[in-house]
C-alpha cells in the first residue's frame, strides 16, 4: 500500500510545480487598506474567472492558478473601481500586485431597490 | 409549462460560461447578532431559491475571512437591524424597501444589503407569533426570499425585474410568506 503511494506521489511531482500564486493587497487614500473588497481575478485568454475578498489587511492571496496573463480588478462602494491588466502568473512564482481604489467623495453608487407591499 | 419557461429563460440569461451548479460564496454580515433559527431558516431557503436556476452556494462569515478563498462568483451581504421576531415593532402597510444592491455608473456591485428590521415590520404576525422560535424560522424564510431577490441582481448583472416569481421588484407579503415561491414562480392561468 506504501509502495502505490510512493508512486502516485512521483507520478504527481511533475504536476505540482505547474500552478501559480498571486498575492496582492487593495489600498485607499494613503495606502490604508480597503478590507472587504471583492477582487475579480480573470483570465485575459479564456473565460475563467475567480473572486475573492480581502481580508482586515486588505490582502488577498489566490493559489492554484494555471500560468497565463490575468486581468486583476477590485471593487467596492464608495470607492473608484481599480484594476491591473496583464499580470503576469508564472509556475512556481508568487505573482504580486497592488490595486489603489481611492474613496469616492461624490459616490455615483445607488442600488437596485427590492420592494413589498401588504397588498396581496 | 410555463414553469419549464422561465426555468429555460433563466438558463438562457446564465450562458455558456456559466454552466449548471455555478459555485457562489456568499459572504454573511450581521449588524447585529440574529437568531439561529432565523439565520438558518434564511440560508436553507435561499440556497434553494438559487439552486433551482443553477446556482450552488457556499456560505461564509465575513467576519472569518483571511482572503484566501476563491470562488466562481463571490456576493458581500449586510443584514441591517435585527435579523430576530422580538414582538417589538409596530407593523405598517407601508410600501417598504426590504433589500438593496449596489449600482456605481451602472454596473452592478457584488453588494447587498437586506433590512431586517423593515422585514419584520410588514410581517406583525410572525413579529408578534406567540411562539417566538417559529416567528423566527418564518421571518428566515422570507429573509431568505428577500436574500435570493438580491443574488438575482448581482449574479445575473442587471437592475432589471422580471414580470413574475421572485424577481419582481415588488412582492406581496403573501407572496413572500406562501410555501411555494421562488424565481420560477408563476401567476395563476
Amino acid at each position: 500500500m506504501k509502495r502505490v503511494a510512493s508512486w502516485a506521489l512521483l507520478l504527481a511531482l511533475p504536476l505540482l510545480g505547474q500552478e501559480g500564486l498571486l498575492e496582492g493587497r487593495v489600498t485607499g487614500s494613503g495606502a490604508k487598506a480597503v478590507p472587504d473588497a471583492v477582487v475579480i481575478v480573470s483570465r485575459v485568454d479564456t473565460a475563467w474567472k475567480r473572486s475573492i475578498l480581502t481580508n482586515k489587511q486588505g490582502h488577498f492571496s489566490l493559489g492554484q492558478l494555471p500560468p497565463g496573463l490575468y486581468r486583476v480588478q477590485a471593487v467596492k462602494p464608495q470607492f473608484k473601481p481599480a484594476s491591473e491588466e496583464l499580470v503576469e502568473v508564472r509556475m512556481g512564482q508568487p505573482a504580486s500586485v497592488t490595486l489603489r481604489m481611492p474613496a469616492e467623495r461624490d459616490s455615483a453608487v445607488s442600488s437596485a431597490e427590492y420592494l413589498t407591499t401588504s397588498q396581496p | 409549462m410555463r414553469r419549464l419557461l422561465m426555468v429555460a429563460s433563466f438558463a438562457l440569461a446564465l450562458g455558456p460560461d456559466l454552466a449548471a451548479g455555478s459555485k457562489v460564496g456568499v459572504y454573511l454580515d450581521f449588524e447585529q447578532r440574529p437568531s439561529l433559527a432565523a439565520a438558518d431558516a434564511m440560508r436553507q431557503q435561499a440556497a434553494e431559491a438559487m439552486r433551482e436556476i443553477g446556482f450552488d452556494i457556499a456560505w461564509r462569515l465575513v467576519s472569518e475571512n483571511r482572503g484566501n478563498e476563491a470562488f466562481e462568483h463571490l456576493v458581500v451581504v449586510r443584514f441591517v437591524g435585527t435579523c430576530a421576531a422580538r414582538g417589538v415593532l409596530p407593523p405598517t402597510r407601508q410600501v417598504l424597501v426590504l433589500g438593496s444592491t449596489a449600482v456605481s455608473d451602472g454596473q452592478v456591485l457584488p453588494y447587498s444589503r437586506v433590512l431586517c428590521d423593515q422585514v419584520r415590520r410588514v410581517l406583525p404576525d410572525v413579529e408578534f407569533a406567540a411562539d417566538r422560535h417559529s416567528g423566527d424560522i418564518e421571518l428566515g424564510r422570507v429573509l431568505g426570499r428577500v436574500l435570493a431577490h438580491e443574488l438575482y441582481h448581482v449574479l445575473f448583472g442587471t437592475t432589471h425585474h422580471s414580470a413574475e416569481g421572485l424577481a419582481k421588484a415588488v412582492q406581496s407579503t403573501d407572496d413572500l410568506k406562501s410555501d411555494d415561491f421562488s424565481f420560477t414562480t408563476v401567476g395563476k392561468e
